[in-house]
């Protein structure tokens, strides 16, 4: 179970989450909406710990453990998994390579020994098939001249090859075309399972069709306004965030 | 009545320490007995007493003060019966694993015993000491051997000379293996000088790897000569690899029409790497394209000079530098591209960027362009910079530890100076290398 408690970050001194507040239980999947700039990204990367988001109250823990007393690459080994927004492109580092040392160091801090070469390709291989992604790409260095679609789709991918209990999928339908959100969608839906926690940030009902959430909550300036069941989400569709106070970004 | 006076500076202690070492060695070195060598290595001495020591306000060796860097210098090796020498462990096992033709110097001489060029078919290869015995040969060959104006390394390289390897490529030969010049500066308490000349007749396809381990804190000073014939190829790797050693390198290479030559330099450590060198284009339509990779932690210095002179149309050269600097390390590239008149169509590339791991890590870089001609595409551009913290949290968002992070992205950063190597065995030690200076930290 992901437990977070009136967690209150900060960017460059400015407070972007302010008490906020959300539970998801193992085997659900929790969707998050709200306008531009209400923290949702912030929220992620709070939560998998990059530098320079200041948690300066609150707790955040998943299965009991306090992410916050864990470094990035530990909390990724606990099973968390952020599929960012905007994946970076990182010149001279292969797909394949990348993929390895993230499998790698999984296995390692489980106490398993290396994953085999053979075995290594086998698994790439089932797994970008089911996502459209060639292995001629992913000898490509990572992301480097992926078109916005592709590189989504990768981060699909080393979720399925890194099998994580506790997914953040931020935006993960952006910038993908209409057969793109099915295929990914399946990907994402392949990992749910009763021992996974999955919060998906999006804009759009859409995504909400193929990934069926438990619970929508809507976020505005740093807090969870509302929760509520799927078809708070095809609400929004229609009435936007004007009744949460948040004026067009 | 006249009096002429020749002025003569002084020579200061920076140059007079050469000329004690010179006046101490020249009965013994290879030659002593021939007028001609000897002839040879003193209008070499002269040069470099005219040059003296360059430091700072030199231009040309504005970030590397070598008065101030070298404050001694050693007595010179290779003099002496050849010291005993484990190729393979001095240089690494996989750089040992590729399959060449060798040419060991080991302590300032060449090892036949450790070598397997010698009758390598389409390659004439001969030590320079061999050369330097009779009066006849030392004619023919010397009067190939001239030195450069202004070259303070080689007029060093040549006045010292203690060996070197001449090695001629016949015309049309396309080498099946690389030739692998080994160089080891076997003892840290003494300096070596080689001097060598490399010629590619019209046609010929080859690769050249040379490596220069230094043991502790011992001094090497190179002049190599390469002449590329018309439509000829050369890739040229260079690697430099030792913790506290001096090394001076200088290389002037000449290109006719259409040939291509292709460096990979890469110094690994060393208290003080300078490597300096000429690229002329002497005909239209070649090319040539130099790629650098520095590392470099502690203490230091490693200095890439390199001017490329268009003297042809038609002619293309690119140049890309990456450097890896930690601690209190400092890297230099001066990058200078002369278009001379005439030299129309033109198109000279360069950049260099640099990844800076610490806040005393100094990175200097001087672009310089040249320009007599005007139908001419040059450009250059330069950065120095720290690593992606943006990129480092992706890594580590996957579960990749920190350490191994930086790695990776320092790897891949250097690695763009390593892309254009492909053999595949030089490419896997080259990475092994980058890999292991990772890891020492
Ligand atoms: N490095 C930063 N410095 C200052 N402010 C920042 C920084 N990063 C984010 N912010 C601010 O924090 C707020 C929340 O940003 P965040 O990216 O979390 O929003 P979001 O809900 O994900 O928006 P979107 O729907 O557009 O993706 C915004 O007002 C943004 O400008
Ligand atoms: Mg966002």
């Amino acid at each position: 179970m992901l437990e977070i408690k009136d967690l209150r970050a900060e960017v460059d001194g400015k407070e972007i989450l302010k008490g906020f507040n959300l539970t998801v239980p193992k085997g659900e999947v929790h969707a998050i909406m709200g306008p531009n700039g209400s923290g949702k990204s912030t929220l992620s990367y709070v939560l998998s710990g990059k530098d320079g988001y200041e948690v300066t109250g609150g707790s955040a823990t998943w299965n009991g453990q306090d992410l916050f007393a864990m470094s990035p690459e530990e909390r990724a080994q606990a099973g968390v998994f952020l599929a960012f927004q905007y994946p970076m492109e990182i010149p001279g580092v292969a797909s394949l390579t990348f993929l390895r040392a993230a499998m790698n160091a999984h296995r390692k801090a489980r106490g398993e020994a290396e994953i085999s070469i053979p075995d290594f390709m086998r698994a790439v291989k089932t797994e970008a098939e089911k996502l459209s992604i060639s292995m001629e790409m992913l000898k490509r260095p990572l992301n480097v001249g992926f078109s916005g679609g592709e590189k989504k789709r990768n981060e699909v991918l080393q979720m399925a090859l890194l099998k994580p209990t506790l997914c953040l999928l931020d935006e993960m339908d952006s910038g993908l075309d209409i057969d793109a959100i099915r295929i990914a969608a399946e990907g994402v839906n392949r990992l749910r399972s009763p021992d996974t926690a999955m919060i998906v940030i999006t804009h759009y009902q859409r995504l909400l069709n193929y990934i069926t959430p438990d619970v929508v909550h809507v976020m505005a300036r740093g807090q969870v306004l509302r929760s509520g069941g799927k078809e708070l989400a095809v609400e929004l569709e229609e009435s936007g965030y004007a009744s949460y106070g948040a004026e067009a970004a | 009545m006249t009096i002429h006076q020749t002025i003569t500076a002084a020579a200061t202690p920076a140059e007079q320490r050469f000329l004690d070492l010179y006046a101490s060695v020249c009965d013994r070195l290879p030659g002593a007995g021939v007028p001609a060598v000897r002839a040879w290595r003193e209008e070499a001495l002269d040069a470099f007493a005219a040059l003296g020591v360059p430091h700072r306000r030199v231009e040309a060796w504005k970030y590397t003060d070598l008065r101030a860097l070298m404050t001694a210098v050693h007595p010179l090796g290779g003099l002496d019966a050849g010291a005993r020498a484990d190729v393979d462990a001095s240089i690494g096992r996989a750089l040992a694993n590729i399959d060449s033709y060798r040419a060991v110097f080991a302590g300032g001489k060449f090892r036949p015993d450790l070598s397997t060029i010698q009758g390598a078919p389409g390659i004439s290869f001969t030590p320079l000491c061999a050369k330097l015995k009779s009066e006849a040969d030392a004619a023919a060959t010397l009067a190939a051997l001239s030195l450069p104006k202004g070259d303070v390394v080689a007029a060093l390289s040549t006045a010292f000379a203690t060996s070197g390897a001449l090695i001629s490529i016949a015309p049309g030969k396309k080498l099946d293996k690389p030739i692998h010049l080994i160089v080891i500066a076997s003892c840290e308490a003494n300096a070596y000088a080689l001097r060598h000349a490399i010629k590619l007749g019209d046609g010929a396809e080859a690769s050249i790897i040379e490596t220069h381990v230094g043991a502790g804190a011992s001094q090497a000073w190179s002049y190599t000569a390469l002449d590329i014939g018309k439509g000829a190829a050369l890739k040229h790797a260079r690697l430099t690899q030792s913790a506290a050693a001096l090394h001076l390198a200088s290389a002037k290479v000449t290109l006719g029409e259409r040939a291509v030559y292709e460096p990979t330099h890469a110094a690994i450590g060393g208290a003080l790497t300078r490597s300096e060198g000429t690229i002329h284009f002497t005909g239209p339509n070649a090319r040539a394209t130099y790629n650098a990779a520095i590392l470099a932690r502690g203490h230091s210095h490693v200095d890439f000079t390199l001017v490329v002179d268009h003297a042809a149309p038609h002619c293309e050269s690119r140049e890309l530098v990456k450097a890896v600097l930690d601690d209190r390390a400092k890297g230099v590239f001066q990058g200078k591209v002369a278009v001379q008149r005439g030299a129309q169509k033109t198109d000279g590339k360069q950049m260099a960027n640099a990844l800076l791991l610490s806040n005393d890590a100094e990175f200097d870089s001087k672009p310089e362009l040249e320009i007599f001609a005007d139908d001419v595409v040059c450009g250059h551009g330069a950065t120095a910079g720290q690593l992606d913290e943006d990129l480092m949290f992706y890594l580590r968002a996957r579960g990749i530890p920190e350490a191994q992070a930086r790695a990776l992205l320092i790897a891949a950063f250097v690695g763009a100076a390593l892309d254009t190597i492909d053999n595949e065995g030089l490419h896997t030690a080259l990475d092994e290398k980058v890999a292991a200076w990772l890891a020492a930290k």
